[in-house]
């Protein structure tokens, strides 16, 4: 059974309300140890999914469901994210697709959700709604940096 | 490579002035862009020649905006960076003009008229 | 719940200073949006857009600075970036936009480009 995660956010398909999830990615993420380049990255990867899913999940409707788990990965070093919804369900083949509604050129939307991301996977969720599951480890020189000189990366491994 | 602007703010909120009408037949950037925003939003693959043909432009606005669209359009950039220098994005331009040929958006003899830059090369103004 | 945009404005040798109070995302940069629209269309010498106060910008937002970017172009008004916060920064460096604008550390220098 996968533990609980570190945390846990349950907030209304509200664009207002993004910040606050932001402000969690930003916070764990440093306390995992990436660096800002990083940090910057995820909370762009993550804002953008949240963004498709009060677009596209949920029609711009700001009374939706969505939750974002963070659970902090040992092996490897990392971040591990689900994003949950109960919005409109779509074919995960069709993903990119979708994005023609939304006109961005490349780059943001999915584009830098898969750029940024280590892993990034989307399903239906048997119950309704979507669930995309990411990833992103620590790149080498945010290992290095993340484990005092004196200990070994297995030693440190929390 | 990372191009982020999103267009739907571009394409759904304004009506463009009539100093950007006439599409991808104004050799105005500004003009071109207003295109490129309805192809994408319409998804008419068949602009998609002109807007390879935007990838060569002088102007640096309109190629972030043509290889964005290319992206969007297509799901791949052929290692197009619209801030390269000169040289590469011209070799990638190539490799999006040969790819309209094998996908059939373009005919095989390569001489689909160009509107967009005549042999000087004179640069269009906003 | 809203938290609308403030935006300051105001003008110094003849260039438009807007200087949106919080970060620009999905929820308010329509709101940015239209305040460059607006003072565009006073004719200013230059547009200034002051992100000082700016620690976050989305892709709305990022999407709201190229159309600032492309009406000044049509317009034949200078536009700048003035104060961008080292998370800003990082950000307009990771869609390649660090290129494109004009950027100065503060309010005063941008007015002087």
């Amino acid at each position: 059974m996968e533990r609980e995660p570190e945390i846990s956010i349950r907030i209304f398909s509200d664009p207002h309300l993004l910040a606050t999830v932001r402000g969690a990615v930003d916070g764990l993420s440093k306390c995992i140890g990436f660096q800002d380049k990083s940090r910057a990255l995820l909370t762009l990867a993550i804002d953008e999914a949240l963004t498709n899913v009060i677009r596209h999940g949920y029609g711009d409707q700001t009374h939706g469901m969505i939750w974002v788990h963070m659970w902090r990965s040992a092996d490897p070093r990392g971040l591990r994210i689900i994003i949950e919804d109960l919005g409109r369900t779509t074919d995960p083949a069709k993903i990119k697709g979708r994005e023609l509604d939304d006109v961005r050129p490349g780059g943001l939307g999915v584009h830098i959700i898969k750029e940024t991301m280590n892993e990034a996977a989307w399903e239906p969720r048997p119950s309704g709604g979507m669930r995309l599951t990411l990833a992103k480890w620590l790149n080498a020189e945010e290992l290095a940096a993340s484990y005092p000189a004196s200990s070994s990366p297995e030693q440190s491994n929390p | 490579m990372f191009v982020g602007v999103t267009l739907s703010l571009l394409a759904i909120n304004g009506c463009a002035p009539s100093a950007t009408e006439g599409g991808f037949s104004n050799p105005a950037p500004g003009a071109r862009i207003y295109a490129i925003e309805d192809a994408v939003k319409f998804n008419r693959r068949d602009q998609i020649p002109q807007i390879v043909e935007c990838l060569c432009s002088d102007d640096d606005l309109l190629r972030y905006m043509a290889i964005g669209a290319l992206q969007r359009m297509t799901g791949q950039d052929l290692g197009y960076q619209f801030d390269d220098s000169e040289p590469l994005r011209f070799a990638a331009y190539q490799r999006w003009r040969q790819w309209t040929i094998d996908q059939h958006l373009a005919p095989p003899e390569q001489a689909y008229a160009s509107t967009i830059y005549p042999p000087a090369r004179q640069r269009p103004s906003w | 719940m809203n938290t609308p945009l403030i935006i300051k404005s105001s003008t110094i040798n003849g260039s438009t200073v807007l200087a949106p109070q919080s970060d620009i995302d999905m929820s308010r940069a329509p709101t940015m949006r239209d305040a460059i629209k607006s003072a565009l269309a006073a004719k200013p010498l230059r547009l200034v857009i002051d992100l000082s106060v700016v620690n976050y910008v989305d892709s709305s937002g990022i999407a709201t600075l190229v159309e600032a970017l492309k009406w000044t172009r049509e317009e034949k008004v200078g536009l700048a970036l003035a104060g961008l916060s080292p998370r800003v920064k990082t950000l307009m460096e990771i869609t390649k936009l660090s290129t494109m604008f004009t950027t100065r550390a503060t309010v005063e220098e941008a007015c002087k480009v």
